[in-house]
């Protein structure tokens, strides 16, 4: 078959495509293409011969008419869409109402009739937008080789990128014949009608989302230029920037609006709902690339612009929210405001407000029982009786001030379990809201001057022994919260103070529930207030436990010695090292002191030199105010009067040690005579308040009236006399008379004052120490460094003028000079 | 499991190739992997598709024999001995032609690789006048795979070949190979590219 065969000389075929001698006719051969292409478009395709279509192109290709070819199909093209598709599209319009609702607005149309004429009119684009990309396709598939040969080499767009950008030109671009309105093209009004229904949409109503989803699918597929950059989506350059602007407005007089007729709560909702409905409506109607855009716009307008007023709101703001718990409600206001604002400043604010303010009433609430309390406090001061069963029955001003101050504690923790469980439920633990809610706590806590005394005292409450109303395991937790309390506290000097005053009651009276759960609070406060400040409440404990050895030590002592001729007195004490102790606040009023009856003066001087000879050099001082004996008293027979009384009595007694220093009085007194209250001062040299208030108890109180007093009243009067009291009977074997204000309580004001002046002394010291510390080093210091560096070192918020004034002291000692020749004011140390 | 036996078996054929009379057996799968004119002829409703037999008019039934083994061997026979005594420049040039008219890159490499190697040993020969027209007639202006190859044999042996007639007669009539010998000639031997060179910014 082929041409050479046969012969002995090979030529070439000279047949085919290959062939010079054949003559390609441009024309011819075009006409065939437009033809087919024609029935392409038609949808008239099944009859037609891919391979015949593909042998045309390739043909006039090869023969360098690729140029030709391609301008004729996009002429061919460009008709097409011009005389056939955009006149289909042009029909949709008819009747004129879309064309003005995209150039004027929509204005006497029905929703429903606006609906309806959008979603024709979007169809009809819908099905020449696929058709046109159906029929391009195939062409494109038939215009293979021209793409792949003749485009390539002459650096053309492709046929479909240029059929596209047919499309773009003559269809979307291309003006709409209109009366009256200008510039309407088929492009902005499709870009109206799909905004509108986007509008429906947010309205409520129902719309085609998939029909609107087609029609961005063509914007999207559309490029401003050829060259087909991804920022030049039509989408991106016609069609979302009108989106983001309409919806701006409409979220614009949304938030007003909501403002205006909503509470905070539905507020929130609202846009929590908004903004997932936009996402949504990007993934399913619109275009994911618009997602974080218009999230943005929602944000601003609804949230940004208004966020502070919807927090702020009366009576729905985070002050109602907070109030009420509502939990949901927080959290959304936490999530949405996080969204424009990783600082949370408006929630920050109005929530730091609200806990300073509920703070402040509870601070308030305190304060107010307290000066209920005060004016009955000092008027009944003195003439306390000491019976603890009346006590509970009518609290007296002292037990209502104490309970006031349980009472602010545990309204603070409450308030903290309050807003920690906001702050963890709502909040998501955050780390500036955290810091706001400690900022709140510390404010108010340290506004309130007794915050300290109370911490401690209910503390201290919780440590005595004896509690029954809650379980170990309870106060475990209510002490643990008690101890962050510290964190807030700001002078926590004073807050020692008053724990080593609390804690010495309990040790010396023996009140403690026990060492184990003192020592772990000890261990507590280290870990949450440093070790320097434990160290002396340790010592404390020290001393106790060494004064118990002591004591054991001592009774082997006089055993060995004793030789029986005398009845044995029993000695415990407690040897307690001055600096540990808060020995000052003991004896306020008056030196504690007192003449001790002979025996017990020896008792005295035999346990001072047994423990001088232990430790020399050491001075010990004694505190009768802080002990108690236990004696044995013998009641005689009285005779001609009820039973009880006619046989001896003997009961064992524990009274405080100036009681028994009173009562071993009565034991060189013959019968019938008595002490006046004068005779018993001189004798005893007890300070006389003291000495008045055991005397209240022991003549006064019904219950342990072991001296009658003449004339019977409850104020003891310096003339008044008084008898041991022969016909006193008790049911009970052992008795304990009370001591009036024995145990911790609330400090009255004047007492307060004093802990302060006492608390300020020592800071006095405490400044000076770090003054001539850091001078000592520093040798010359400016003014305003020296203050820093102090007041670097202090554990509490020193007063300026006090560092001033121990300045002053220091330089008037000649421990320090002042620079004289500093621009700045300067010091000097001197060795 | 071997892909390679189904060269025209009818076995799974679901397509028919028709080339001056002959027909072949041929599997959609494996045209229309390896050749975007097959893949997008089946793809669409055309009559080839919907009829299932595709009639390759104007090509060699030869060549298009040899593209088909290609599709399914990776190879196929360039001398040229089974189709009688052509020449395998000839013939390899009429493959390559066929695999840039059908996209299919592969046996286009294969195709250059055969015919430069035939025109190697046979430029002496008398039908190598007749190749010149042929390659430069069988694919566009801009394609220099085979052109590039002969222009360069031919200046090798410029010489030789200008004592023969036929020669003379393929330089006159042959559009665009008297241009190519002598740029290659001004280059010194290397082929100078025809570049457009803007004066302004001496971008192409």
């Amino acid at each position: 078959m082929l041409a050479g065969r046969g012969k002995g000389r090979i030529r070439p075929p000279r047949r085919g495509l290959a062939s010079p001698a054949e003559n390609i006719d441009f024309n011819t051969i075009w006409g065939e293409l437009a033809t087919s292409l024609h029935e392409i478009h038609t949808k008239d395709v099944s009859r037609l011969s891919f391979e015949e279509l593909y042998r045309n192109a390739y043909k006039l290709v090869l023969k360098k008419m690729g140029d030709r070819l391609y301008e004729n199909v996009k002429k061919f093209e460009e008709k097409w869409l011009r005389e056939e598709v955009k006149t289909k599209i042009q029909n949709l319009l008819s009747g004129g109402n879309l064309i003005n609702a995209a150039t004027v607005g929509i204005i006497g149309m029905s929703t429903n009739e606006k609906r309806v004429a959008g979603e024709k009119y979007m169809k009809g684009l819908k099905a020449a937008w696929e058709d046109h990309n159906l029929c391009m396709g195939m062409t494109t598939d038939v215009l293979m080789y021209m793409d792949r040969v003749f485009c390539t080499d002459n650096n053309k767009p492709s046929i479909f990128t240029a059929a596209m950008g047919l499309f773009r030109d003559h269809i979307l671009r291309s003006q709409v014949a209109t009366e009256g309105s200008d510039s309407a093209t088929i492009e902005s009004i499709l870009i109206s009608v799909i905004l509108d229904q986007i509008h429906l949409e947010r309205e409520g109503d129902i719309i085609d989302k998939t029909l609107i989803r087609s029609c961005i699918y063509m914007f999207e597929g559309l490029y401003e230029a050829e060259g087909e950059d991804e920022n030049e989506k039509i989408y991106l350059t016609s069609f979302e920037p009108e989106l983001l602007n309409v919806s701006r407005s409409f979220y614009r007089s949304e938030g007003e609006s909501l403002l205006r007729n909503s509470d905070a709560g539905t507020y929130l909702r609202h846009t929590a709902a908004r903004l997932r409905e936009e996402q949504d409506r990007c993934r399913s109607t619109i275009s994911p690339l618009t997602t974080s855009k218009i999230r943005e716009v929602v944000e601003e307008e609804l949230l940004t612009r208004n966020i502070r007023e919807v927090i702020e709101m009366e009576g729905s703001g985070l002050h109602f929210m907070l109030d009420d718990d509502r939990m949901d409600d927080l959290r959304l206001a936490y999530n949405l405001e996080s969204r424009i604002d990783p600082k949370k400043t408006e929630l920050q604010k109005a929530f730091q407000k609200r806990v300073v303010q509920m703070g402040t009433e509870i601070n308030k609430a305190a304060k107010t029982t307290s000066i209920v309390a005060a004016p009955t406090n000092e008027r009944e001061s003195g003439k306390e009786i000491a019976a603890p069963a009346t006590k509970v029955a009518a609290p007296n001003a002292t037990a209502l001030q104490s309970i006031a101050a349980i009472k602010w504690v545990e309204d603070v923790l409450q308030l903290k379990d309050k807003y920690d469980n906001i702050w963890t439920h709502a909040f998501q633990e955050d780390q500036g809201l955290q810091t706001a809610l400690t900022r709140s706590f510390h404010e108010f806590i340290n506004e309130f001057q007794r915050s300290s005394e109370y911490i401690s005292l209910f503390i201290d409450e919780n440590l005595k022994r004896g509690l029954k109303d809650k379980t170990e395991n309870e106060v475990d937790a209510v002490l643990e919260k008690a101890i962050t309390l510290l964190r807030y506290i700001q002078d926590k000097d004073l807050f020692e103070r008053y724990y080593k005053k609390h804690l010495s009651r309990r040790l010396l009276m023996g009140k403690s529930v026990g060492g184990d759960v003192e020592k772990q609070m000890i261990s507590r406060m280290k870990l949450e207030l440093g070790n320097h400040f434990t160290q002396k409440l340790e010592g404390m404990f020290k001393d106790i436990a060494l004064s118990g050895e002591l004591t054991t030590a001592y009774r082997d002592h006089v055993r060995l010695l004793d030789d029986g001729s005398r009845e044995r007195i029993e000695l415990s004490m407690n040897v307690l090292t001055n600096t540990f102790w808060p020995v000052e606040s003991w004896d306020s009023a008056a030196k504690a002191t007192c003449i001790f009856p002979p025996d017990i003066e020896r008792i005295k001087a035999g346990f001072e030199n047994f423990y001088l000879s232990k430790h020399t050099g050491r001075r010990l001082t004694w505190q009768p105010n802080m002990g108690t004996a236990d004696i044995r008293a013998i009641f005689p027979k009285v005779q001609g009067k009820d039973a009880a009384l006619a046989k001896e009595r003997r009961h064992e007694i524990n009274v405080s040690t100036y009681a028994m220093v009173v009562l071993l009085l009565f034991n060189d007194l013959p019968a019938g005579a008595y002490y006046t209250f004068e005779d018993l001062q001189t004798k005893t040299m007890i300070p006389p308040n003291d000495l008045i208030r055991n005397l209240q108890s022991l003549a006064v109180a019904p219950k342990t009236r072991l001296l009658i007093k003449e004339p019977m009243s409850k104020d003891i009067k310096p003339t008044d006399r008084f008898y041991f009291n022969d016909n006193f009977s008790s049911k009970f074997l052992k008795l304990k008379v009370g001591v009036v204000a024995g145990g911790n309580r609330v400090e009255s004001e004047k007492e307060r004052k004093e802990t302060e002046k006492r608390n300020d002394e020592m800071r006095g010291g405490i400044i000076e120490a770090a003054v001539v510390r850091i001078m000592k080093e520093r040798k010359e210091l400016p003014h305003q460094q020296l203050y820093t560096e102090v007041i670097s070192q202090l554990r509490f918020t020193p007063d300026i003028n006090m560092i001033k004034k121990r300045i002053e002291s220091l330089i008037e000692r000649e421990y320090l000079e002042r620079v004289e020749d500093k621009a700045r004011p300067a010091y000097r140390y001197l060795a | 499991m071997n892909g390679l036996i189904y060269f025209n078996s009818s076995k799974y054929s679901d397509l028919k190739i028709r080339c001056e009379g002959q027909e072949f057996n041929a599997h959609k799968i494996v045209l229309c992997g390896q050749s975007k004119y097959f893949s997008a002829m089946c793809d669409g409703d055309w009559k080839e598709g919907v009829d299932g037999v595709i009639e390759l008019k104007e090509d060699d039934a030869s060549v298009v024999k040899a593209m088909l083994h290609f599709l399914y061997r990776f190879d196929y026979d360039g001398s040229g001995n089974d189709q009688g005594r052509v020449s395998p420049m000839f013939f390899n040039s009429r493959v390559y032609s066929i695999a840039d008219k059908y996209d299919v890159p592969a046996l286009r490499l294969l195709a250059k690789e055969k015919f430069e190697e035939a025109v190697g040993t046979c430029w002496n020969m008398d039908d190598f006048v007749h190749v010149i027209p042929e390659v430069y007639d069988s694919t566009p202006p801009t394609d220099r795979g085979l052109r590039d190859i002969v222009v360069k044999v031919t200046h090798e042996h410029i010489k030789t070949l200008l004592e023969k007639k036929e020669f003379q007669y393929a330089i006159e009539e042959t559009v665009g190979f008297a241009a190519d010998i002598i740029r290659l000639m001004a280059g010194g031997g290397n082929l100078v590219r025809r570049k457009y060179e803007c004066p302004n910014c001496n971008n192409f």
